[in-house]
């Protein structure tokens, strides 16, 4: 005889999280994916013309979007491999038990609970020509490293992925604590009884055990990193000319001109990218993952 | 018989709430709320004096929503298509109604009193109706705002008459160390060389009004007109003289006004109603403006804003009266007045003062002069203004790359605009692209 397995819920409590998810997040999903194949645009609001693959044949054939999914990539690696580098690092340090260690623990966390439009404000006062990155170098008789860091392709994608770099690795230098606060201390004992030296007990123990850690903060990130637009909105705006143009930013400034199939075809491209990567990235990570 | 007693104590206290608050409902039906919505750079203090003033002597509020200007088109749009407008739309006349169309939107005001006391009545009008209630009649003129003060101390007595004087001039400023040309970042404000130019290389409305003609029905292509490109590489050759601040491509429109005012750069491209607003911000700066000489404008024409901010009513508005009521009101000078308070300019209402004793004696002698002698044209973002949408994110910020990579010259920007227009144009369905 089967026992049948009973449920801890009913199904009927799901059911308002599953009607607000689909209004909210399904249903628009859907509208996108339909209206990319439309002529839908501010102009005939009510009348959009299916008009099949024209809007992504459109999009694909503009340098500009091209360099747009380059910068996306670009700054999705470079962020990823940045801030869970520096988290774990900060993870490594602040795990340890040395004096001041909440207060540091602290202000590494900061920078990512600060309005973006804040942090825009602040680094573009730093990196203008005028700006205290400039003086301070002058002061220090390096006035030739002085530049206009905003104002030139590589400086100004290097300093916004700097800047994301500041404002999240505090964050994930928290999910590796948490990651690191796991791993029973008896294999760092039983490792040193046996005479492993730190670096083989970071690549024997610590690597393999902190790879759910991982997963987390490298599937946030690259995710994040793809669909970045906030941080290039306040600080580049794009620029200069077009740049630092992502897919996020770019997706808008078609909605800006009134292309609204365009934009939506778009917004279908991006999600797509980030669903593929992440999902790839995430079950490859998963298998690595080793049981404690 | 104990629950109908508590049903009745219930219908008691209830009957007894209601009539305590239907006084204070009354009183709040007094008052009569409007909404509004205007773009960020358009809510001067002029207008929100006259709103307040409004508030207090007449119970008629007007709660505007200001709008980042970027997205103010198409929220405007978005909003009077899906029939959730505001009452009030704050706008430039009549780029409106290149934005919408007023006859489906917008309540005409033809016969409203104050219309007679319009100075400008063809700012607002749309096939034979009038939708706006207009402050000023015009936004001036298109110039090189200077200052005043680096000129003389550089030993800078008379303005320029040519080309080469101009260009004399800047190397005199540049060797002093002084920026000579200020741009800034923003791109709305380096194409004022451009919609200025343009029209001044056509010469007259007359040209002006058939070359757009031709562009906007796909008869004719930027570059079939040379002078175009002759007029943006005029543009690029300030670049490449070593004339504009180096720090353009990041640079801030409200840095640059810091930096002309204290004297680092000596001039600035812009209008009227720009050195107005700057002299509001800087008084003790002592600017004026001056019409540059190109080498495409033999004839010296000067570039005018047929423009000017004002307010269309919604035709979905349930307030009609009292909207009426404060344009009414607003046309007197006790309202009207407040507006020219901090910024003078030119009204629009016969009566009210503009408060030009106040305003750079230059504006009014160059504007008369010019226009005494007819050498005025429009600037050129007006006869080709259903392009709008697009300036600021492809021709405008062409015009700030071009000197920075250095790979495109004038053809070669307007070969690039003229694939966005044709896209553009190909996507509204304009006549002669389908």
């Amino acid at each position: 005889m089967t026992k049948k397995k009973k449920s801890i819920y009913p199904l009927w409590v799901i059911l308002p999280a599953i009607v607000v998810y689909t209004i909210f997040s399904v249903v628009p999903i859907v509208i996108s994916l339909v209206c990319s194949f439309t002529d839908w645009n501010m102009g005939r609001l009510y009348t959009p013309v299916f008009r099949g693959l024209a809007n992504y044949v459109e999009l694909l054939k503009d340098p500009v979007f091209l360099r747009s999914i380059g910068n996306t990539f670009l700054f999705a690696l470079a962020t990823t491999v940045l801030k869970t580098v520096v988290g774990f690092l900060l993870a490594l340090a602040m795990v340890k038990k040395i004096p001041g260690r909440g207060l540091m623990r602290t202000i590494y966390y900061a920078p990512c609970v600060i309005s973006i439009t804040v942090v825009g404000v602040l680094f573009k006062a730093i990196l203008a020509n005028k700006g205290l990155l400039n003086n301070v170098l002058q002061m220090i008789g390096c006035s030739g490293l002085a530049h206009d860091w905003l104002g030139s392709y590589g400086t100004a994608m290097g300093s916004v992925i700097m800047v994301e770099t500041w404002m999240w690795a505090g964050f994930n230098m928290f999910i590796f604590i948490s990651g690191l606060q796991a791993i029973p201390q008896d294999y760092y004992e039983s490792a040193t009884l046996d005479g492993a030296t730190g670096f083989e007990k970071l690549k024997n123990i610590t690597l393999p055990l902190i790879v759910p850690s991982m997963t987390v903060v490298v599937t946030l990130s690259v995710a994040g990193g793809l669909k970045v637009f906030d941080i290039i909105y306040v600080i580049t705006n794009g620029g200069p000319g077009f740049d630092t143009q992502v897919l996020a930013t770019y997706t808008y400034q078609s909605f800006s001109l009134g292309f609204l199939g365009e934009s939506a075809a778009g917004s279908v491209i991006l999600a797509v990218i980030v669903v593929i990567i992440s999902f790839t990235m995430n079950h490859y990570l998963t298998k690595r993952e080793v049981e404690m | 018989m104990r629950k109908n007693a508590k049903r009745l104590a219930a219908l008691a206290m209830s009957g007894v709430m209601t009539l305590s608050v239907a006084p204070v409902a009354v009183h709040a039906d007094d008052k009569v709320e409007l909404t509004g919505m205007v773009q960020q750079s358009r809510w001067y203090s002029g207008l929100q004096n006259m709103v307040q003033k409004l508030e207090e002597d007449e119970n008629i509020s007007i709660d505007f929503e200001v709008v980042p200007d970027d997205q103010y088109d198409n929220l405007m749009k978005m909003r009077l298509n899906s029939h959730e407008a505001p009452d009030l739309i704050a706008y430039q006349f009549a780029d409106l109604y290149a934005a919408v169309d007023p006859e489906e939107f917008f309540v005409p005001l033809d016969d409203q009193a104050w219309m007679s006391k319009v100075k400008a009545p063809e700012i607002t009008e749309y096939n034979g109706k009038h939708y706006g209630y207009c402050f000023e009649a015009s936004n001036g003129f298109q110039g090189l705002i200077y200052n005043k003060d680096v000129f003389e101390a550089n030993g800078i007595t008379e303005l320029p008459k040519t080309l080469d004087e101009f260009y004399a001039i800047c190397d005199k400023l540049k060797d002093a160390g002084v920026v000579p040309i200020a741009m800034p970042s923003d791109t709305w404000v380096p194409q004022i060389w451009m919609t200025s130019g343009m029209s001044r290389a056509l010469g007259s409305e007359e040209a002006c009004e058939d070359f757009a003609n031709k562009i906007l029905t796909n008869q004719a292509k930027f570059n079939d007109y040379p002078e175009m490109a002759a007029v943006i590489d005029e543009y690029l050759d300030l670049f490449k003289k070593g004339y504009v601040n180096d720090d353009y491509m990041t640079v801030s429109y409200d840095e640059i006004l810091g930096r002309l005012a204290s004297g680092e750069i000596a001039m600035i491209y812009g209008a009227t109603e720009i050195l107005t607003s700057i002299e509001e911000s800087y008084p003790d700066a002592n600017l004026t403006i001056f019409n540059p000489p190109v080498g495409y404008d033999d004839k010296d024409v000067l570039a005018y804003l047929p423009t000017a901010m004002g307010l269309a009513v919604n035709k979905d508005t349930e307030n009609l009266d009292a909207i009426k009521k404060v344009f009414d009101l607003w046309s007197t000078p006790e309202y009207g007045n407040l507006y020219f308070q901090s910024r003078p300019g030119f009204p629009n209402i016969e009566g009210i003062d503009g408060n030009e004793s106040a305003m750079n004696p230059d504006i009014p002698k160059i504007y008369n002069e010019y226009m005494e002698d007819g050498r005025v044209v429009a600037q050129m973002n007006q006869y080709i203004d259903t392009l709008q949408p697009l300036f600021g994110n492809t021709i405008w910020v062409y015009y700030l790359e071009a000197p920075s990579k250095g790979d495109m010259d004038g053809k070669a920007i307007l070969d690039r605009f003229q694939e966005d227009v044709d896209k553009f144009m190909t996507e509204k369905g304009a006549e002669g692209w389908n």
